[in-house]
């Protein structure tokens, strides 16, 4: 029995040359040296692909591409099939590890210089990679089909809509029409099922075939320069004293990388879940706060960020310009130094980015410039911001709210953030600021003068000049002299009724 | 017992996929987490967050108006009352609409989650008849005057001058801003949590009559003044 086992798997071998293209592929020489933790990022980013064919394969036998049903089946699978909130879970988490991998990857590729000579088209075809993964990631989180990815999409296609003289033929290109509909979302589940991961996987083989052939990147040393008349020979020497096989050698700790990283997508699956829909998309629901996914929150910060006259220019040159730049990397650097010891402006370059980067993100996610479109409603005011108040006072808080007012100014941090806080306003601007700023607008803020009733803003007025601190006098004109402190009582903060401390 | 690496291994993978299905996985959505339509939300305690809080106080906030869980409203509002009040606003005074209908985001379902949530605060022992009525006519502002003052008087005791030097009621803006029911509310039930007590409590030991409220009322109309050429109510001749 085992005797003809072995024959059928001869003879498979003999067709396939399967033991052929083990020894050449996983069996292939590497240097030592690249038996380092840093060298298991591509594996890393590669397995999370495979976690995302596998999950995403498992999640379309239940998701439906259509506007109709596409946010039901994502409720189904989130409360009613078993697991399925767990399926949903990995693919989100498998994406987010995806895209985190990718970028640290890249950014160990730079700073180990393993985009010089001879690994250029490795190094393009890994750019290729990222603008795929992130593509991926963007029509991703189209299939949720919710406010988020209702708003998003109209972000997109509004960019391409500036294109100039393609931007309609663009815009229909993308939705499938003038509008976000069915049509915009089976184009999405298409791009996201089907042509991307189709093209993914191809230039994944590119990838790995130009490590095959132009091997791993040696750990670089410093004061050890590439030059192009030499570097092929010193490579092969390396290979030859120190080269061992990937596969079982090497191998050990992508292995281990590869366990953590498993086991991390699964306990953020178990512990954090899903990202859930933020409500199903509706255009005519303006009480939402739509947010990207955490990888484009940069780009959302930028567009809410940049000047109005800048914006199209930025927004359509300013992605072809850095994929440019990635691009000729490898041939404006393409020899010299590789150990980042050594590369002052490359680590600067990466930390620059990553601040940046990091930056923007946490801008993006807070987004202080949006209006809270519910604050005048739900916006508490603390007990110390109303207590000893004249029923005048209290009016202009009840405005503060009715006027939403609110929407854009906090008190003591709560309500929105595109105004500043109005917690102290009565100790930085006098009252004939106030009505001025009230009625003409300035700065950031528009004009009030004909959206408000002169008891309105009286009403007002007197409730802002109320907020400071207790015993602190209101803001004064400066070109007024100074109230006595003894006729100045009646200026000061109220104070509190009995039985208040 | 011991275990091989493949053993272990094998249960180490089945662990990791059984235990998500467990409920208590905190990952596990929660079918009362769902994001739902604005106009699907019909939690009493969400559409009161949401909608309310941000000028009526209750359950601890306080805020520019009266609190709605206030027992001395509760007990003198009538429930057909308070909806059309939710539905369509109040006309001259800061009450907006809520009702889709009247342009605000609240359907009559909403509304009705809110009346009668706000209407189960009501003490279960409130007797409304022996209080005067919610509503009524303005009475004789001359008489007024006087009561107003008295009232006025005995809430500086209590009070201190602080929420006093602008006029208090009297204060034209302020009147300006509010509706005649207002008024009446406000002496009705007070604001107790800032130290202004109800008709009973604001004058010791001469709870303030149905007559004596509305003759304050008819003085406080009295007092307001067609200024800036932009009247917010009619001003009564």
């Amino acid at each position: 029995m085992i005797g003809i086992f072995r024959n059928v798997c001869l003879w498979v071998d003999d067709r396939l040359h399967v033991s052929k293209l083990f020894a050449a592929t996983a069996g292939h020489h590497v240097p030592k040296s690249s038996g380092s933790w840093f060298y298991v990022l591509g594996s890393a980013t590669l397995l999370c692909f495979m976690i995302q064919l596998v999950t995403g394969t498992l999640l379309a036998f239940v998701y439906v591409p259509s506007a109709s049903q596409s946010y039901e089946t994502l409720m189904y699978l989130s409360y009613e099939q078993p697991l399925g909130w767990f399926l949903r879970g990995l693919h989100y988490w498998g994406s987010n590890f995806m895209v985190g991998i990718m970028f640290l990857h890249m950014t160990q590729v730079f700073l180990f210089g393993a985009y010089k000579y001879p690994r250029e088209i490795t190094w393009i075809s890994g750019c290729i990679l990222m603008l795929l993964t992130l593509g991926l990631a963007f029509t991703g989180q189209v299939m949720r089909f919710d406010e988020d990815a209702y708003w998003g999409t109209g972000i997109g296609a509004a960019i391409a809509g500036r294109v100039p003289f393609l931007g309609a033929q663009l815009v229909q290109l993308m939705l499938g029409g003038p509008i976000i509909n069915s049509d915009t979302l089976s184009r999405f589940f298409t791009l996201h099922v089907f042509i991307l991961p189709g093209s993914v996987l191809a230039l994944i083989s590119l990838h790995l075939r130009m490590v095959l052939t132009k091997g791993i990147n040696e750990y670089p040393k410093p004061g050890h320069i590439v030059r192009r008349e030499t570097y092929d020979q010193e490579y092969a020497a390396i290979i030859k004293k120190e080269g061992v096989p990937f596969f079982p050698k090497a191998i050990s700790k992508d292995l281990v990388a590869a366990s953590i990283v498993i086991f991390s997508i699964l306990f953020c699956a178990a512990v954090f879940g899903p990202k859930m829909p933020n409500g199903p998309a509706d255009p005519t629901q303006i009480v939402t706060v739509p947010r990207p996914d955490f990888y484009f929150l940069w780009i959302f910060a930028v567009a809410a960020l940049l000047p109005v006259y800048t914006e199209t220019f930025l927004l359509l040159a300013g992605g072809p310009v850095i994929i440019l730049i990635l691009f000729a990397l490898p041939f404006v650097n393409n020899t010299g130094e590789k150990s980042w010891r050594r590369r002052p402006v490359a680590v600067i370059t990466v930390i620059l980015i990553y601040v940046v980067l990091g930056i923007l993100t946490y801008l993006g996610n807070a987004s202080p410039w949006s209006p809270e479109m519910g604050a005048w409603t739900s916006a508490t005011t603390e007990k110390s911001r109303v207590i000893g108040r004249s029923p005048l006072e209290l009016q202009g808080l009840v405005l503060l709210q009715n006027k939403q007012c609110r929407n854009c100014h906090a008190i003591d941090g709560v309500g929105g953030h595109r105004g500043p806080d109005l917690m102290n306003i009565g100790t930085r601007l006098t009252e004939s600021q106030l009505i001025r700023q009230i009625i003409q607008g300035g700065g950031n803020m528009p004009a009030y003068g004909n959206k408000l009733l002169p008891y309105e803003v009286e009403a007002l007025t007197a409730y802002l000049v109320s907020l400071r601190p207790e015993g602190q006098p209101p803001a004064r004109d400066s070109s007024v002299p100074a109230v006595p402190p003894k006729e100045q009582s009646h200026t000061s903060l109220p104070p509190k009724p009995h039985g208040e401390s | 017992m011991r275990f091989s690496p493949g053993l272990s291994a094998s249960l180490a993978v089945l662990l990791s996929v059984l235990l998500p299905a467990c409920e208590w996985m905190p990952g596990r959505p929660r079918k009362a987490d769902e994001v739902v339509a604005p106009t699907a939300v019909m939690d009493f305690s969400k559409l009161f967050t949401q909608n309310c809080v941000g000028c009526h106080g209750a359950g601890g906030n306080i805020s520019g108006s009266f609190a709605l869980d206030d027992p001395t409203y509760l007990a003198v509002v009538p429930e057909e009352k308070l909806r059309a009040v939710i539905t369509g606003g109040v006309p001259g005074s800061l009450m907006p609409p809520f009702s889709i209908a009247h342009g605000g985001m609240l359907t009559d379902d909403q509304i009705t989650v809110l009346v009668q949530g706000i209407s189960a605060w009501k003490p279960p022992a409130a007797n409304s008849s022996a209080l005067p009525p919610y509503s009524a006519p303005p009475g004789q502002a001359a008489a007024g005057a006087q009561v107003y003052e008295t009232y006025l008087a005995s809430l500086r005791k209590m009070a201190g001058d602080a929420m006093f030097a602008d006029g208090f009621l009297a204060n034209r803006a302020f009147l300006g801003l509010t509706s005649d029911q207002y008024l009446r509310t406000l002496i009705l039930i007070g604001r107790p949590e800032l130290g202004i007590p109800n008709f009973e409590r604001a004058i010791p030991g001469q709870p303030l009559s149905n007559e004596q409220i509305a003759d304050m009322v008819a003085w406080l109309i009295s007092q307001r003044k067609n200024e800036f050429g932009q009247p917010l109510v009619p001003v009564p001749q």
